[in-house]
């Protein structure tokens, strides 16, 4: 028996009623065999499978009543691989799981080598498996404290699952040793080593010394832009990854699509070629000449040359010739710039996007001073677009901003109050915001019920809320998979100005028409 | 009678000039960006005009117009309000193109040309092919360059492309000079792409071919006088426009001030120009002028738009005039098989030669604002300064004027 929640405008959730950890990969299996129209993607997790569609191609309704039809397999078809990992058990809170097991380190270190793992679902980050024992297992806690950084390869412990973390990241898992496998290579086919249904099984091993080497990030050092300022925040983004949960990998891409649709068109690329998001005050230096386009937040900018200083307007495009430096300065309306240069940025695809993806890490660095971009080849076979569209008002600090949300997922797991709360006062966006995430502040916060949630598909534009009841929206860096319930979605419509807000605006949150399940 | 002219700066001189030669006294309107139905008719009181010639203006404009005129004992120049009624409905294009028995274009196709078919039609004179013209050099679907006659098209698909347009033309009403554009594609394929029922003085090459004024045949046309606009000469022509924008930076507009302007000169070659020395080129207008050559035959006119060319000398802005002489000297273009297609300037040639460094001088906006009463004309620079100091520069300029 399955349930089916609306998850946003454009995304629907299947929740799979069954014990057996892989009743919902066996569910997401079916769905993909039933191939319905529509269907963008499938994120699979514990106990549900997030279904993201194309409402122009099939409407929530008859998705939802295509997929209350779908059986799950009556056996998990997938990835059919297994793999066997290397462990030097020697894991800084092997002692602490041996304690709260009541067994001896040797006999953790043989349970754990003789059982067999199934990667259930990917998720957290690139690579990364939830590995579901075959037969009964413990219960293990996450740490009371998160560690701000466990080395790549750590072997870890959490729940009734157990993981290998790919490359270093933070977390809360127990560490019970550590393996040189390299579960994550670009340069490799598959790049992700686990992935849902491969059977995994560690061997212990004392020759381990290192952890495996986390593959160099390319330089970037040959391009004709020079990064003279990089402002707060300056990027590669395009439409990045959709379509790559089964390794664990959030599409990410650009936080205001129209801004680069806009910046594109008006020098002459195709709509998705790459460009630079910028947040603060960025400098670039041409080394070439060039044909750029800045859109997106209303920004003073202007191009200062040997003979003096020609103004910038948004939306339009300009000549840059050896020498000229385009300076952002003060941000008026919006938050994010987005800059378009003729051919492109051309930095080596990763996954198929230019992308960085800040919180996976995917793409390329963070641009930093000093670095020169490459740039695509100019003959795109379309005209500059000189005459640009209507201008959009976006918002500054201390304006209302209305967005339209639908509810759901987990709206049940607000109290009435608590969605009182959440549609009828305004949210201020706080200053601890970054592309994972806007951090809203309330002055009443979110009365949510207790306990815990098993990790599931999250949405772009999703509002996540944590037990302190202060909600976080979700952005195109967001994690594939969240643990904390999601009450309401943003609209796909008004992404772009999500992804504009600047600190000190205030939200307000409307049931949209229509949008109620 | 007195003509109201609604036109470019560059087109009224031209329409102007039709219209003396014809023994009509001229005066001018407002511009087409600000020609609604109240404005022009104050324009016709005002200047004691008692007829309206308009171009370059929208369908739907020029519809209020002769509207507006119908109630009024000003003579319209133009198509009639229903001629542009029907074509202002949606399914205009496939209904005319159905009784022309062609297709009706879709997406622009990349391997058409685009042939366009000017045609004279009177009141009891029957309708007549003036002569075809090829516009498949193109960007940002405009012309860049025109060709007339259509440099080798299979004789058939002319003659389709004439009878064609004499049925659209007749379909739709036309009572004037009517230019009917066609795509072909490689199969000779043809299909109905638009219909201008008001074709005045945008055809110098077929003029040049010909040997007709168009508006001035136009003119002559004024009631139900016989058409008077049989072609007189059979010459071939080749105009070409030239732009103040880079072409190797996807045709990006150059404004800034025009430092110098060299025409081009000799018999046989015409210049049409759309700016002055001095002038400033803005994003919206970047035209500088247009070079039609004719000669005896395509070889001639060639040589001769080759040397025009070639002695033409802009200062300031950048000009397509490189991409031009690239494109007079491919063999797309220059040979006899003539294998030029709608997409062929922006896939081919947009790009493919070096970026020329943009303008460096200041570009000067001249404004003109009333200060007690009497017009003063202000230089603004635009480049370096942005629209709320203009408008301040012009504030101190109006005060110190004042001030005098």
């Amino acid at each position: 028996m399955t349930s089916i929640r609306i998850a946003s405008d454009r995304a629907l959730l299947v929740e799979v009623e069954g014990t057996a950890l892989d009743d919902a990969t066996r569910m997401c299996d079916a769905i993909d065999r039933a191939a319905i129209d529509g269907v963008v993607e499938l994120v699979p997790a514990a106990c549900t499978v997030l279904v993201r569609f194309d409402p122009e191609v099939v409407e929530a309704p008859a998705l939802a009543v295509a997929l209350a039809a779908v059986e799950p397999s009556p056996a998990s078809e997938r990835d059919a691989r297994s793999v066997v990992l290397p462990v030097r058990y020697d894991g800084d809170d092997l002692d602490a799981v041996a304690n709260a097991l009541g067994m001896s380190r040797e006999a953790v270190v043989d349970r754990h080598a003789s059982t067999t793992w199934t990667v259930a679902f990917m998720g957290f980050a690139p690579g990364f498996g939830y590995l579901a024992p075959e037969g009964p297992w413990p219960e293990m806690p996450r740490r009371a404290t998160p560690r701000t950084r466990i080395p790549a390869g750590s072997v870890a412990l959490a729940g009734t699952f157990s993981a290998v973390y790919p490359r270093a990241s933070p977390g809360g898992w127990q560490l019970i040793g550590r393996t040189d496998a390299t579960l994550w290579d670009l340069d490799r086919d598959p790049v992700s080593t686990l992935a849902p249904g491969v059977t995994v099984r560690f061997q212990p091993s004392t020759h381990i010394v290192a952890a495996p080497a986390p593959a160099a990030r390319s330089a970037i050092a040959h391009g004709p832009i020079e990064v003279v300022r990089a402002g707060i925040q300056l990027l590669v983004q395009d439409e990045g990854r959709p379509g790559l949960a089964a390794m664990g990998v959030t599409a990410s891409g650009v936080a205001d699509r129209t801004a680069m649709h806009r910046a594109n068109a008006a020098v002459g690329n195709a709509q998705e070629a790459a460009v630079l998001e910028c947040l603060g005050d960025a400098a670039l230096r041409a080394h070439a000449p060039l044909v750029a386009a800045v859109s997106g937040a209303e920004v003073d900018m202007s191009v200062h040359a040997s003979d003096g200083q020609r103004r910038v307007r948004t939306d339009e495009p300009f000549p840059l010739d050896p020498g000229d430096e385009l300076r952002l300065g003060t941000t008026t309306r919006g938050l994010r710039s987005v800059v378009a240069v003729r051919g492109g940025i051309a930095v080596p695809p990763v996954l198929g996007s230019r992308a960085t993806d800040t919180l996976a890490g995917l793409g390329p660095e963070p641009l930093a001073v000093g670095d020169r971009v490459p740039v695509g080849d100019a003959r795109t076979g379309r005209p500059v677009q000189p005459v640009p569209p209507s201008a959009r008002e976006l918002p500054a600090a201390g304006d209302v901003v209305t967005l339209d949300v639908v509810l759901g997922p987990r709206a049940d797991w607000l109290t009435p109050s608590g969605m009182t709360t959440l549609l009828g006062q305004e949210w201020l966006v706080s200053a601890r915001s970054d592309r994972v995430g806007i951090r809203l502040e309330g002055a009443e916060p979110l009365d949510r019920v207790d306990g815990e949630l098993q990790s599931e598909g999250a949405v772009t534009g999703g509002l996540q809320v944590p037990p302190d009841g202060q909600p976080v929206l979700l952005l195109p860096d967001r994690p594939l998979t969240g643990g904390y319930p999601v009450v309401a979605a943003v609209v796909d419509g008004q992404l772009d100005v999500v992804g504009q807000l600047p600190p000190g605006t205030r939200v307000r949150l409307r049931v949209g028409e229509g949008a109620r399940a | 009678m007195r003509v109201l002219v609604v036109a470019d700066d560059a087109s009224t001189a031209r329409l102007a000039r039709a219209c003396r030669f014809e023994g009509l006294e001229v005066a001018v309107g407002p511009s087409p960006a600000t020609c609604d139905a109240e404005t022009v008719t104050a324009a016709l009181e005002a200047e004691a005009a008692d007829a309206l010639l308009v171009h370059g203006v929208s369908l739907e404009r020029r519809l209020e117009l002769a509207r507006a005129t119908e109630a009024m004992p000003t003579t319209w120049i133009g198509a009639s309000a229903s001629c542009l009624e029907a074509l202002a409905a949606p399914s205009a294009l496939s209904a005319l193109a159905a009784r022309a028995g062609v297709e009706v274009a879709g997406a622009p196709p990349t391997d058409a040309r685009r042939i366009e078919v000017v045609v004279a039609c009177g009141g009891h004179a029957p309708d007549v092919v003036l002569g075809d013209v090829d516009r498949s050099a193109r960007r940002r679907d405009d012309w860049i360059v025109e060709e007339s006659p259509a440099p080798s098209l299979d004789a058939r698909v002319r003659a389709t492309l004439h009878s064609a347009a004499l049925a659209v033309a007749s379909g739709v009403g036309a009572m004037g000079v009517a230019s009917i554009a066609f795509h072909v594609d490689a199969a000779g394929v043809v299909a109905l792409v638009a219909v201008d029922p008001d074709a005045l003085a945008g055809h110098p090459a077929l003029e040049s071919a010909i040997g007709i004024d168009l508006v001035r045949a136009r003119l002559r046309m004024r009631g139900s006088a016989s058409t008077d606009a049989e072609p007189r000469d059979e010459r071939h022509a080749i105009a070409m426009r030239i732009h103040a924008e880079d072409a190797d930076r996807g045709f990006l507009p150059s404004p800034g001030a025009i430092e110098r302007l060299q025409a081009p000169g000799g018999p046989g070659v015409r210049w049409d120009a759309a700016a002055a020395q001095g002038d400033a080129v803005t994003v919206g207008a970047t035209g500088l002028a247009t070079i039609t050559a004719v000669g005896g035959d395509r070889d001639e006119a060639l040589a001769l738009v080759n040397e025009a060319l070639r002695e033409v000398d802009v200062r300031g802005p950048a000009t397509t005039l490189p991409l031009l002489r690239r494109l007079v000297g491919d063999r797309a273009f220059a040979t006899a098989t003539h294998a030029v297609r709608t997409d062929w300037v922006e896939s081919e040639l947009m790009d493919a030669g070096e970026p020329q460094p943009r303008a460096t001088g200041d570009a000067l906006v001249r404004t003109v604002v009333e200060v007690d009463g009497r017009p003063v004309t202000l230089a603004v620079p635009t480049s370096l300064l942005g629209e709320r100091e203009a408008l301040a520069a012009i504030g101190a300029a109006i005060a110190a004027h004042d001030a005098e």
